[in-house]
């Protein structure tokens, strides 16, 4: 990565990360904007999973990623109202794993 | 788990505000195991990334500097990758970029909860990432901001620190073996589920997953955007829709 690389995508990136908390300081977010808002984390999360599991990384398959990932969805489904980050993480990791240890 | 946008007739709703079922959750020790699993993990890509970095010739101090500064390990990957296919800079910038606008969107959603003054903002807005927003909004209003900054702090270090180790070993480590990929995936899995309250919910992720995964095909720079916006969209159009009825 070159130094103008590194310094025009450092800046870039805090500037859309600091948009809405400068933008917002001093006053809340109108209505109109603070329902969309309310609804971000629904929307962005279900894409960031599709985009882990999907993407082409070249080292890993997507099949193996996607088993995982519904293995780790399932268990939240079935155990709901817990906190269940940390074991859906571990779950994450071992099935994954175990498959590659399987698949070879 | 928080309640579908916009539940019916919940006008005294307050915003991001829990469900009683999870009211009394501090994240303080129930967090604290998944906090552990989830820094690990993102030290383990740090690591990955500095050995890949320092293999492609940039040393040590650029790719620290790089996870420091721009905190954003996806748009940090990608870019290189189009430096290393030997694209130009331009491209490789708006990748990452492209990539990172959603953390403009995840700085609106936790713009409400960040500590006042304006340098103080600009610095929390710094360690705006997936998982400590995602994490810190599964939490009442109250303790929002103390759960940020636990996570991304915490993040931001093992990002550096693993980039920085990893860049000194200089040698080549494959993440997968141990499953960490399939760790921060299962995170983004939770994260997601935390959102899905409902059957309009569910259509909305469904929507949004679908989406992207199209898009991945032949755009996968935008494709995570473009799922979401699809969420979105179909968000706002199974909310207005009912209420046009009555």
């Amino acid at each position: 990565m070159s130094w103008t690389v590194l310094v025009v995508l450092a800046a870039g990136t805090l500037t859309l990360k600091a948009i809405g908390p400068l933008l917002f300081a001093r006053r809340p977010l109108p209505p109109s904007l603070e329902e969309t808002v309310r609804a971000l984390p629904l929307a962005i999360y279900p894409a960031l999973v599709a985009s882990a599991t999907l993407s082409s990384d070249g080292g890993t398959s997507a099949v193996e990623r996607l088993i995982s990932a519904g293995a780790v969805l399932v268990l939240l489904i079935l155990v709901r109202n817990k906190n269940m980050f940390g074991v859906a993480m571990i779950v994450g990791a071992a099935v994954t794993a175990l498959i590659r240890f399987l698949t070879g | 788990m928080r309640p579908a946008p916009r539940s019916m007739g919940d006008t005294a709703q307050v915003p991001f505000s829990a469900p009683a079922r999870t009211a009394d959750r501090t994240g303080s020790g129930s967090s604290a195991s998944g906090l552990f699993l989830v820094t690990a993990a993102v030290a383990l890509f740090g690591f990955a990334y500095g050995a890949d970095s320092y293999a492609a010739g940039n040393g040590v101090l650029r790719p620290v500097l790089a996870s420091a500064l721009i905190q954003g390990g996806a748009s940090q990957i990608a870019a290189a990758g189009v430096l290393k296919t030997g694209g130009p800079a331009v491209v490789a910038i708006l990748v990452g970029l492209a990539l990172n606008l959603r953390f403009m969107a995840l700085g609106l959603v936790i713009a409400s909860d960040l500590p006042t003054g304006r340098l103080r903002r600009l610095l929390s807005a710094h360690l705006v990432s997936d998982l400590p927003v995602g994490m810190a909004i599964t939490e009442r209003p109250a303790h929002r901001a103390r759960l940020f900054f636990v996570v991304g702090f915490a993040l931001w270090g093992a990002w550096v620190g693993g980039t920085l180790l990893g860049a000194i070993a200089g040698s080549t480590f494959n993440v997968s073996v141990l499953g960490a990929d399939g760790a921060i995936t299962a995170s983004f899995v939770a994260l997601a589920v935390e959102q899905i309250a409902g059957r309009r919910a569910a259509v909305v992720a469904a929507v949004a997953f679908a989406v992207t995964a199209v898009l991945l095909v032949w755009a996968s720079g935008v494709a995570v955007l473009g799922g979401a916006l699809a969420g979105l969209i179909t968000e706002r159009f199974l909310r207005v829709k009912p209420e046009a009825v009555t």
